[in-house]
């Protein structure tokens, strides 16, 4: 560089002494001085070009270029602030919510799980003759690990979310804990940090009591002391080892069992017993390198035929084995859809948003025409000058997508704090580079997509065309004015897809929210107390127990009710198996939910029983036994017969397998959604449950409280220390909440696309408004003559009005048909709505058309408001 | 002119020793016998681009007249180029001439 420099620094110098010794070589020869100067710089050349040609020679050209592009660019920015504002907010609007939906995108679908290797990992369903189930038998995990020629390694995880009493001293915490099989770490490829993982003789059943802890529980509880590695704690009254703690951000997502935010991880200690047929354990495998999933779908039908030959009976005949997806599809699986489905319209919006740039740029190219031939004139190349345009739209394109940053960073966390709850975020959301270089990718497809429309436009008309400024080159104006509107109606159209998509989710939600769910969520708070084995050992312990609970809880000022039920509707981890029902003919088995509740339970939540009674008092332990059955349960498998009176009782495996009456049939209640059937349930009066049964339903313990006033976590936490010290209130959650978050995800996407919808529907507007009033300003010649020739305002106003009518009409029956062939993909996520409802397409059309018609009058009136004479002075 | 050749006639000309920009282009036309005539401003490019090849270089020098001028100079690179640019020129010549002429050849064999 300073070479160069030193070098061109003469060239001046040299090229004048050069001229001056041709001059005087001239002189010499007779010529006169002045003549012999013209000759010699005749015979030199273009000076001015030799210079530059020369410091061509040590430069990048086009670097230098671009400099003064960018120089030129900024310039014609600042002096059209408004011009550059708008560009570049709807740059920033279009790009910044692409970038945050992207950023989502790119952490749930995109970056794989964190997981050495993650694409070899595995989740194993299960499929019966119909349906599947997405979790196993002991026997079945057992005879699976044991007999794969597949998987590298194979661990199952309880699926009954385990809270434990953390405790010390006086006091103790409720900590989640998950209960894993032995090489549930070695499966997922991660190691404690510190320590070790669960060793076999600690996954046998009544082994040595083992825990691994998770580095927010360290961090939190023991003050991240490596020391506490090697030490006891006490959880539930008995005293475990840690042997290890799992490193920063280790997370495992099993989302119905809702097991996120894990404290301790146990070991399963499995008990394969062949006559328990409850589908209780999740699975999880790692393939071996190399294996695909097609060979190792096969080996699991030759599992299956071993397990009918080797367990008998275990498996029916019309059931069809085990089915193995890749981990992070199954992960991600309900989110897959709607997350692309709200990627598509986010980047219709930036569509939207770059073809009004567009359109801003196209009307200013007009008034910048004079700019352009003097340039042409000047013998610019018109690549030289297409470039010059689209480093100018670069430019915006750039200072849009910086800004866009600035907000996606604020949107993120917005997005990720409605997302969490609607998203398995196994990878945290963030600005990473491939956000940042989608963006940037973004911004710059956008800036030429931009820039290119008015550039070719600009260049289909010619400079001897335009030189004839009298003329006022018609021609090219017809030209631009058509594309303008051309682009118009395609923001129209665009518009109109979104807003049906929208409305139509909007509408399913609407439905969803309205289906009667079999109980009353508002007035019910609900939580959770875990209860220990160790401390409650019998049904009878824990009966008294919440029997103490409940009364204490009714006496709560405010309170109507109390009741407790193994798990409530909504919450997925309650209990199912096989019902043996007695008294027909054939005696019939179901696949039914099983659930233990107190007499209290059906009132509090207000669900209505049907025929018969619900529990009472008097069913005592000593009274007959007696279960209360769902309305589903009544016509699956009673529909001819009589339900009261006949018996049912729980198959070979249950400890428990004496008959009980039904005495009553309650309403069904949403038990896994309000989309979903309600599913056949048994309740079993929580009194009259033996110890075994006790140990399955109420190893977590689910309450609700029927309250006129708000409850406080407070005064509920009292109530149940006043019973018991050790024991901890957790998940104090209003009902309403519970049924909100479960429809999370609907709310979130239909929320984005509310949002997008409108945000498009904005940008068209100002699209429509913009080629109107542009098209007015060209007119104002035209109106004045029209008006002075006695045309009234109405005339005027109608004939704006038409134009943008005529825009917006087209738009609108393109969108229609973009929305007839597109909303059929949002069919997964819409309920009670059929992605062609009238209803919808009419609402979304007749929006756009108010919004358009609102967006006409303005520069209308504005036309009408033109004076005669003025405009005919004008020009 | 062909293209590189204006390149190879500058630094045919350096060979008798180092000369001013004004200098070398009137040798150029002089010993073309005026057959070659410059447009001179085009020599500049030109011997920036072999100064930034390195085959010449550019110094500060007086001229006859005792006046400043810009001389410049062949290098050693510039020497072995001018070998290697001489071999290449000669072979495209006869080449040129073989097809242009293709009877006087055979008269000559």
């Amino acid at each position: 560089m300073r070479r160069r420099k030193s070098i061109l620094k003469d060239l001046d110098q040299d090229i004048r002494d050069h001229i001056e010794r041709e001059t005087q070589d001239n002189i010499d020869r007779g010529m006169s001085p002045e003549e012999a100067r013209y000759a010699a710089l005749r015979k030199f050349g273009n000076v001015t070009h030799v210079q530059e040609e020369t410091r061509e020679v040590w430069s990048f050209v086009w670097l230098e270029q671009l400099w003064q592009d960018i120089g030129y660019g900024l310039r014609m920015l600042v002096k059209n602030p408004g011009f550059t504002a708008v560009a570049i907010l709807t740059l920033a609007l279009g790009i910044g919510a692409n970038s945050a939906i992207f950023s989502v995108v790119n952490a749930v679908l995109l970056k794989p799980l964190p997981y050495p290797e993650s694409g070899r990992l595995v989740h194993a369903l299960w499929a019966f003759q119909n349906d599947t189930a997405e979790s196993v038998t002991g026997t079945e995990f057992e005879f699976w690990r044991g007999h794969n020629r597949v998987f590298e390694c194979a661990a199952a995880v309880g699926l009954f979310p385990d809270g434990a009493n953390l405790r010390s001293g006086d006091h103790a915490d409720y900590v989640k804990a998950l209960t894993v099989s032995r090489d549930f770490f070695r499966t997922l490829g991660v190691q404690p940090f510190l320590g070790r993982g669960f060793s076999a003789d600690e996954d046998r059943p009544n082994g040595p009591k083992a825990a691994i802890l998770s580095y927010g529980l360290w961090q939190r509880r023991f003050g991240s002391d490596p020391a506490v590695v090697g030490h006891p704690i006490t959880l539930d009254d008995e005293s475990y080892d840690v042997i290890g703690i799992m490193p920063k951000g280790f997370e495992f997502v099993l989302e119905y069992a809702a097991v996120q935010d894990v404290d301790v991880w146990v070991p399963l200690q499995l008990v394969a017993d062949p006559s328990d047929d409850g589908h209780n354990f999740g699975m999880i495998a790692r393939l071996k390198p190399g294996v695909t999933l097609d060979k190792a779908q096969a080996d699991m039908a030759r599992l299956l035929a071993a397990i009918r030959e080797a367990v008998p009976g275990h498996v029916e005949q019309n059931e069809r084995g085990m089915i193995l997806i890749p981990y992070q599809r199954w992960v991600t699986g309900d989110v897959r859809t709607p997350l692309w489905i709200l990627f598509a319209a986010v980047g219709l919006v930036l569509l939207i948003a770059t073809v009004n740039v567009a359109n801003l740029i196209l009307t200013r190219a007009i008034g910048r025409q004079p700019e352009v031939t003097v340039r042409l004139a000047l013998g610019a190349s018109s690549w030289r000058l297409v470039r010059q345009l689209i480093t100018e739209n670069l430019l915006l394109a750039l200072l849009g997508g910086g800004l866009a940053m600035l907000g996606a960073r604020w949107a993120i966390h917005a997005l990720v704090a409605v997302a969490t709850q609607s998203l398995p975020v196994t990878s945290e959301v963030h600005l990473d580079w491939r956000v940042l270089a989608y963006t940037l990718f973004v911004a710059v497809a956008a800036g030429v997509a931009a820039g290119l429309v008015p550039a070719i436009g600009a260049w289909r008309f010619k400079i001897s065309e335009s030189i004839r400024q009298a003329s006022r080159v018609m021609t090219g104006r017809v030209a631009q004015r058509r594309m303008r509107n051309a682009l118009v109606v395609g923001e129209v159209a665009l518009s109109v897809l979104l807003l049906t998509g929208a409305t139509l989710l909007i509408l399913s939600l609407a439905t969803l929210d309205r289906v009667d769910p079999g109980f009353n969520r508002h007035g019910v708070w609900t939580f959770h107390v875990f209860l220990p084995a160790q401390k409650f050992k019998t049904a009878s312990a824990t009966w008294n127990f919440q029997q103490r609970v409940l009364a204490r809880l009714e006496v709560l000022a405010g309170v109507e009710s109390a009741g407790v039920v193994s798990a409530l509707p909504l919450e997925l981890f309650g209990r199912n198996g096989t019902i043996n029902i007695f008294g027909g003919d054939p005696e019939v088995h179901v696949y039914v939910e099983l659930r233990s509740a107190s007499p209290t339970y059906f009132k509090t939540m207000e669900m209505r029983v049907l025929r018969g009674r619900g529990f009472q008092e008097s069913d005592t332990a000593s009274a007959p036994l007696v279960v209360v059955v769902n309305e589903a349960f009544s016509r699956k498998c009673c529909a001819d017969t009589r339900v009261l009176g006949r018996q049912v009782a729980l198959p070979e495996g249950w400890k428990s397998l004496l008959r009980r009456e039904i005495v009553g049939v309650v309403g069904d209640t949403k038990e896994f959604g309000f989309a979903a059937p309600a599913p056949p349930t048994v309740f079993f009066p929580a009194s009259q449950i033996d110890d075994s049964l006790a140990r399955a339903f109420f190893s977590s313990s689910s309450w609700a409280v029927r309250a006129g006033a708000p409850l406080a976590v407070s005064e509920v936490q009292r109530a149940v220390a006043q019973v018991d010290s050790g024991e901890a209130v957790a998940d104090f959650l209003p009902m309403a909440q519970r049924v909100a978050e479960s429809m999370a995800p609907n709310r979130f996407i239909a929320s984005l696309m509310a949002a997008f919808a409108g945000l498009a529907l904005l940008l068209a507007a100002i699209g429509l408004y913009g080629v109107l009033s542009h098209s007015v300003a060209e007119r104002t010649h035209e109106m004045g003559v029209r008006m002075a020739l006695g045309a009234e305002r109405r005339t005027v106003l109608a004939l704006v009005l038409r134009q943008g009518l005529g825009v917006t009409l087209l738009g609108t029956a393109i969108g229609i048909g973009l929305a007839l062939a597109f909303t059929r993909l949002l069919r997964d996520l819409l309920f009670g709505v059929a992605p062609t409802d009238p209803l919808t397409f009419t609402l979304a059309a007749a929006a756009t058309v108010c919004v358009a018609i609102f967006a006409s009058y303005i520069p209308a009136h504005r036309a009408t408001k033109v004076d005669p004479m003025v405009a005919l002075r004008y020009e | 002119m062909l293209q590189g050749t204006l390149d190879l006639l500058i630094l045919r000309t350096l060979l008798w020793g180092p000369a001013h920009g004004h200098a070398i282009a009137k040798t150029i036309e002089r010993n073309s016998e005026d057959v070659l005539q410059v447009e001179q401003g085009s020599l500049y490019p030109a011997l920036h681009r072999l100064i930034k090849r390195g085959w010449i270089s550019s110094e500060a020098g007086t001229s006859e007249n005792n006046r400043r001028a810009k001389y410049y100079r062949l290098t050693a690179r510039g020497r072995k180029q001018l070998n290697i640019e001489t071999t290449k020129w000669d072979k495209l010549a006869g080449a040129i001439a073989r097809i242009l002429r293709p009877a006087e050849q055979e008269d000559q064999a």
